[in-house]
């Protein structure tokens, strides 16, 4: 599988770490529901899924890829401060 | 020594194509000596010496033959090679001759002529499909019986237990357009997209291009290949594979390819696995002739048609003089004519009413039989006649080769990696894609239906153009289904390599397995190392009709890389031995190599575990009296390895603070602090000392274990959670060698290698640092210490690191300075209570392990850990908690993972443990076998009470009296002074 | 005064001499020792060069790039991250003269062993380790890749060819003798030869 690096460009996944949901966003409260879901909640869709790579073996940058979790086939990649919220 | 000559009809063809008359090559068969020709298979070559038997097969023992020319042959399966080279079930129709070449039949005893177990045809009536199911119930008790026997009866050949000599390599390549089959599809389709500019690679797994086209006999055709080659090898933009075959497809356009590599030196690879990177792909991997079912099916001497037309006219063997040939469609009458010019007798059987070509064969003097069909085929380990069947009636044939085409079906597994499913076409009378054409990859020629050599390379130029060739799909070749012959009387074989015969197929269905992969698991059909490449579609029209249904209702089954049988050698490449893994050292690890140290794994570091004296001293006593010294003189320890991150930016402090439980915002220049760094779930994640370097510069250490996940975690941190903060984080391990000094006299071996800096108690007292130079070197001096005693871990540049040790022990001798390694270090941070990973497992909160008060004091806003640290139930006082452990009995000393209870006999289990020891060690100090451990309750509750720890698993139990975990100087006096 | 030693992490392996097979053009595998190297962190770009440009001469490189002149080389390494490495000892003074406001930076002089390998065979060598493509056309002279050889050996490669392929090695120094054998392995089957050091600094 390969995973564009918006720095280095399309590189074999072998390279990258795996981080999981890039939607999750630390509570800048103390709201009970928000941090429990934070912390322990995570979606599971089948389809179009947005998450966090981390391009370890090459220049570290975190990379939110958007990749279908049936299919493995990925739209797009970019730098986490490019991400939209939908 | 036997010459290949007209021995039994066996005759070489001079105007075979694919083999060097010129040169001789001796290779050896089941111990006898034979001769063969350069561009021989092993196949070729004993057929050409009339050695029609070469297997048993895999269930029933079976006499089995040579029945492709290609990587699909189920059937003559031999192993290859000797002692540590042995390759066990290898195709003969694969192997190519080289000179010495060993290679010996499997699968019976005591030989291939006479084999024992072809009793197991005899009872092959109880030895159906799924019969292991259903036998060797009863007794149970005799099932270890059974069991060894089977184990040995099953399997076909045996793999070596002996080290692979030879070198296996990678390689990574890139292309535009991967062009998979080198016949005129993909020849055709590789120049076209080579004109274009593109970069190709073009791989086939045959050793020479051309594909089914070099089996003709037509000059032209051999001609065209040749040229089609030369024109391929002058262009820059084309790499061409050869015997490499591209087994796999992966997502992101991946391909796996494994090549026989070329010997061009003696540092070559035998085996090359190339992971290709292609952004389009064009399959051109043909089509594979079908057998056909009918009695005996399986005899030496019948086989494929066109694989006899690559002996004829390939490899120039003759492997007989009365010729069968056995049709349900019209590809087989070029062959017979090619017969007829040899001058061997021929007799086509068709089972079709009409066959349009059979005219110009019965003008040369063959004999063609229309609505006719073989029933059985008949003879003793190798065909003497067929039984033919036609209209009512039944009559003999004699003959001695038997070549038989049940039709072709498209090799489609790259597509089905990918997730194409093909179906049954009804017109076209095979599988087909339902998609040609994907995003990026499109298929062509036979592998497409397309059966006319002019319309492949046809197909080839218009995928160049990105267009499939859907309009010249075909049933060119008359195909009429044909699948079995309902009046053989002898077992029918399906699956030739797992043995599954046609009544297997009913069985399974009438037993209510009648799904496809049911019927493929329960019968094995398709699972061998072919994966069915020469049964599947039969298989399927024959559940098709005993369902009564249509083949696409039936569907089919999935198939998965690799392709053919790769070599674990090749998956392994170079990674063996030396390479297996990597090893990090430090800059100080040859000097512990000279100087005897025994070195320990530590991940990917190795790290000196402890110094003998000599060679009797074990490591028991070795620690002892390294952590001895240490508490008495001084010592010295190699602590590189720790993860050093550095922390820059005019938001640094903001960042340490926030990432710490405990507070870092007060902390001064020069200073250092231990930190507790939580998770956000509340868990302890990791410990270390921060320093403050310069106003906006932090140190930060790490534990060996955890530096790896604690840097990518404040990578998150800065670049995804907090990115309007000024910093900058980034790994300094290797750049600075770390030594750390430790004992009474530290300070006195210190002051003899700085240049002039103070470094009393006052300049730099417990917790401090300071930056200076030994011998005009840069050097950090940290006052921590991870022993208890009065300590100073200093840090050069890494490339100082071994020329500073050794310096430090020349200025050090006057006060007895020794090195000891990481067991004696990690005694004695066990003495004190410090916690490292296996108190901090991911389980433990920083009450547990005797910090609450560093969460009490945080006020904090943020920090990770925030939320979660603060959970009710973390002060619980039935969680488990840190506690120090001595062993009554000086004697017995404790074991890690010991569950304790607070009874000395475990009288019923299960039981609930009160907690668990995490470290243990000899005190000399003390005199006494402590540990560390964390049980419910912790000191409050028992502390100078007794509980026991216990093994079960060794039978051990431990009476020990709960103390303080911090075993010696807990004020830690020593440590201020 | 007593000297310390700079020590090299290779020196257990360096054996020189050519090995493997005998061909005509070798691979050539020597080290480069005593560079002075730092990391520079930068937050603002345009600040950066604007000290850099007068006192070094040098800009800071696009992404993926380097510049180089006659005494430093500046290498991208990441996002606003590069690798300064220079060969006279006074660029540490120079460099220290850039302010902490705008970017920080790190001596790592001793964190990378630094190999040159140069000749035809370089890159086949090298994709026998790395997924990346580096066929002429693709990485050419002045570009930098950060990746790893062989999914477990960090490195930087620094394109450096102008006739001859070459290519600079920055691997990071715990692993550079485990990499060093890996290297010379890959390279027996085109022969290679190791050559005396290169001293800097």
């Amino acid at each position: 599988m390969r995973i564009r690096c918006p720095y280095c460009g399309p590189r074999d996944h072998s390279e990258f770490s795996y981080e999981g949901d890039a939607t999750i966003k630390r509570p800048q409260n103390e709201d009970a529901k928000a941090w429990h879901d934070y912390v322990y909640l995570r979606a599971n869709p089948r389809g179009r899924h947005k998450e966090l790579w981390s391009h370890v073996a090459g220049c570290r940058a975190w990379v939110v890829v958007e990749r279908n979790t049936l299919t493995h086939e990925i739209y797009e990649s970019y730098l986490p401060g490019d991400m939209k919220d939908d | 020594m036997t010459e290949p000559t007209t021995v039994n009809g066996a005759v070489r063809n001079e105007k075979a194509s694919g083999v060097n008359t010129q040169k001789r090559i001796k290779f050896t068969f089941d111990g006898r000596q034979y001769t063969g020709f350069e561009g021989d298979t092993l196949a070729s070559a004993l057929l050409a010496n009339d050695v029609k038997l070469l297997a048993r097969s895999f269930k029933y023992h079976r006499p089995r033959g040579v029945i492709t020319a290609g990587s699909e042959e189920p059937n003559a399966i031999v192993e290859l090679g000797e002692g540590a080279c042995v390759e066990p079930n290898t195709r003969a129709t694969m192997i190519r001759l080289s000179d010495g070449l060993v290679a010996n039949s499997q699968n019976r005893w005591p030989s291939l002529k006479f084999d024992i177990s072809s009793i197991n045809n005899l009872f092959s009536r109880f030895l159906v499909a799924g019969f292991y199911y259903k036998t060797f119930m009863w007794p149970a008790k005799a099932w270890m019986f059974y069991e060894k026997i089977i184990r040995k009866a099953a399997g076909l050949g045996t793999a070596t237990r002996k080290f692979d000599p030879d070198r296996h390599d990678k390689l990574n390549q890139f292309c535009e357009v991967l062009v998979v089959g080198a016949g005129p599809a993909g020849l055709s389709s590789a120049l076209a997209l080579a004109a274009q500019g593109k970069n190709v690679i073009i791989a086939d797994e045959q050793p020479a291009p051309g594909g089914m086209a070099r089996y003709q006999s037509h000059d032209k055709t051999r001609q065209w290949i040749e040229e089609k080659l030369s024109q391929l090898n002058a262009l820059e933009n084309v790499r061409i594979l050869l015997s490499t075959t591209v087994f796999g497809a992966y997502d992101g356009g991946c391909y796996g390819a494994l090549e026989h590599a070329k010997q061009e030196n003696d540092y070559s690879p035998r085996l090359r696995y190339h992971r290709i990177y292609a952004e389009e792909a064009v399959f051109a991997t043909g089509a594979l002739e079908r057998p056909i079912v009918f009695g005996n099916n399986d005899l030496p001497g019948v086989m494929l048609a066109y694989a006899l037309r690559a002996y004829v006219n390939y490899y120039g063997v003759i492997p007989g003089k009365n010729i069968v040939i056995f049709t349900n469609n019209n590809s087989v009458y070029d062959l017979a004519a090619d017969l007829l010019d040899l001058g061997c007798r021929v007799t086509v059987i068709d089972s079709r009413a009409d066959s349009e070509p059979a005219g110009k064969i019965r003008d040369s003097g063959g004999l063609v039989y229309n609505n006719a069909v073989v029933a059985d085929a008949k003879g003793w380990q190798q065909i003497e006649k067929v039984s033919v069947y036609q209209k009512g009636l039944r009559f003999d044939q004699d003959c001695d080769i038997l070549a038989m085409s049940g039709g072709w079906t498209p090799t489609v597994h790259l597509q089905s990696h990918l997730g194409s499913r093909p179906i049954f076409n009804d017109e076209l009378l095979t599988i087909n894609l339902t998609e040609l054409k994907t995003e990026t990859t499109i298929t062509v020629g036979s592998a497409a239906g397309i059966w006319d050599h002019g319309d492949c390379i046809r197909s080839g130029e218009m995928a160049a153009e990105g267009e499939t060739a859907q309009s010249l799909q075909s049933n060119s070749n008359a195909t009429e289904a044909l699948y079995y012959v309902s009046q053989s009387r002898n077992k029918s074989l399906v699956d030739y390599q797992n043995d599954v015969a046609l009544p297997d197929i009913w069985l399974a269905e009438r037993e209510g397995y009648r799904s496809v992969e049911h019927v493929k698991r329960y019968t094995t059909l398709g699972m061998a190392t072919d994966q069915g490449k020469t049964a599947n579609l039969n298989a399927l029209a024959i559940l098709a009709q005993a369902r009564g249904c249509s083949m696409q209702q039936v569907g089919t089954t999935t198939f998965r890389p690799p392709y053919t049988p790769v070599a674990m050698g090749a998956y392994a490449g170079r990674s063996v031995g030396l390479h297996f893994s990597p090893v990090r050292r430090t800059a100080i690890h040859h000097w512990h190599e000279r100087n005897g140290a025994v070195m320990l794994d530590v991940g990917q570091w190795k790290r000196p575990q402890y110094y003998p004296l000599n060679e009797s001293e074990r490591l028991r006593d070795a620690y002892v009296r390294e952590m001895t010294h240490v508490r008495s003189k001084v010592g010295m320890v190699d602590v590189t390895t720790l993860g050093k991150i550095s922390i820059q930016g005019t938001d640094a402090g903001e960042f340490v603070n926030r990432v710490y439980l405990n507070r870092f915002d007060t902390l001064k220049i020069g200073k250092v602090r231990y930190g507790v760094m939580l998770r956000e779930d509340g868990f302890v994640f990791d410990d270390g000392t921060t320093t403050r370097i310069a106003e906006n510069e932090y140190m930060m250490t790490t534990t060996t274990a955890n530096a790896a996940s604690v840097l990518l975690f404040l990578e998150r941190l800065n670049q995804v959670v907090w990115p309007e903060l000024k910093v900058h984080v980034f790994s300094v391990t290797d750049q600075w060698a770390g030594i750390a000094l430790a004992g009474p006299n530290s300070r006195k071996v210190l002051e003899q290698v700085v240049d002039d800096a103070d470094v009393s108690n006052d300049a730099l007292p417990f917790m401090g640092f300071l930056e200076t130079t030994i011998c005009g070197v840069q050097a950090r001096i940290f006052r921590i210490s991870f022993s208890g005693e009065v300590a100073y871990e200093i840090n050069v540049p890494a490339d100082y690191g071994e020329s500073l040790w050794a310096y430090l022990l020349e200025k050090g001798s006057n006060f007895e300075l020794k090195p000891y390694g990481t067991e004696s270090m990690g005694a004695l941070r066990i003495e004190k209570g410090h916690v490292v990973g296996a108190e901090l497992d991911g389980r433990t909160t920083v009450q547990d392990i005797g910090f609450g008060k560093m969460l009490e004091n945080c006020k904090k806003p943020i920090f990770i850990g925030q939320y979660y640290s603060r959970r009710r139930l973390f002060n619980d006082p039935e969680r488990m908690q840190l506690v120090g452990l001595v062993s009554t009995d000086k004697t017995m000393s404790f074991k890690n993972g010991s569950q304790i209870l607070a009874e000395p006999e475990i009288t019923d289990t299960p039981v609930d443990s009160l907690g668990y020891v995490t470290s243990m060690t000899y005190s000399p100090e003390r005199d006494e076998n402590i540990a560390l451990a964390f049980i419910s309750g912790g000191l409050s509750r028992w502390e100078d009470k007794i509980v026991y720890a216990h093994f079960p698993l060794f039978k051990l139990t431990v009476e020990a009296k709960v103390v303080s975990p911090h075993f010696i100087d807990p004020q830690g006096e020593r440590l201020r002074g | 005064m007593v000297k310390l030693n700079a020590r090299s992490a290779l020196e257990s392996g360096y054996v020189l001499g050519t090995h493997g097979a005998r061909l005509d053009n070798p691979i050539r595998l020597w080290e480069r020792r005593g560079l002075i190297m730092h990391n520079l962190a930068v937050w603002d770009t345009e600040a950066v060069n604007g000290l850099l440009q007068p006192q070094l001469g040098i800009r800071l490189p696009e992404t993926g790039q380097s510049t180089v002149n006659s005494s430093a080389c500046v290498l991208w390494t990441g996002p606003g991250r590069y690798l300064i490495a220079a060969g006279e000892p006074g660029t540490a003074e120079i460099l220290s003269a850039v302010s902490d406001e705008h970017c920080a930076l790190q001596d790592m002089s001793s964190a990378r062993t630094v190999v040159r390998i140069q000749g035809d065979a370089c890159r086949s060598m090298m994709a026998k380790g790395l997924t990346v493509n580096i066929a002429k056309q693709v990485f050419t002279t002045g570009q930098v890749i950060l990746s790893s050889f062989d999914h477990h050996y960090p490195v930087i490669i620094h394109n450096v060819s102008s006739d001859i392929d070459t290519f600079d090695i920055y691997i990071t120094r715990s692993f550079a003798l485990s990499f060093w054998h890996w290297l010379c392995d890959s390279s027996l089957e085109f022969g290679y030869q190791v050559i005396d050091a290169e001293t800097n600094g």
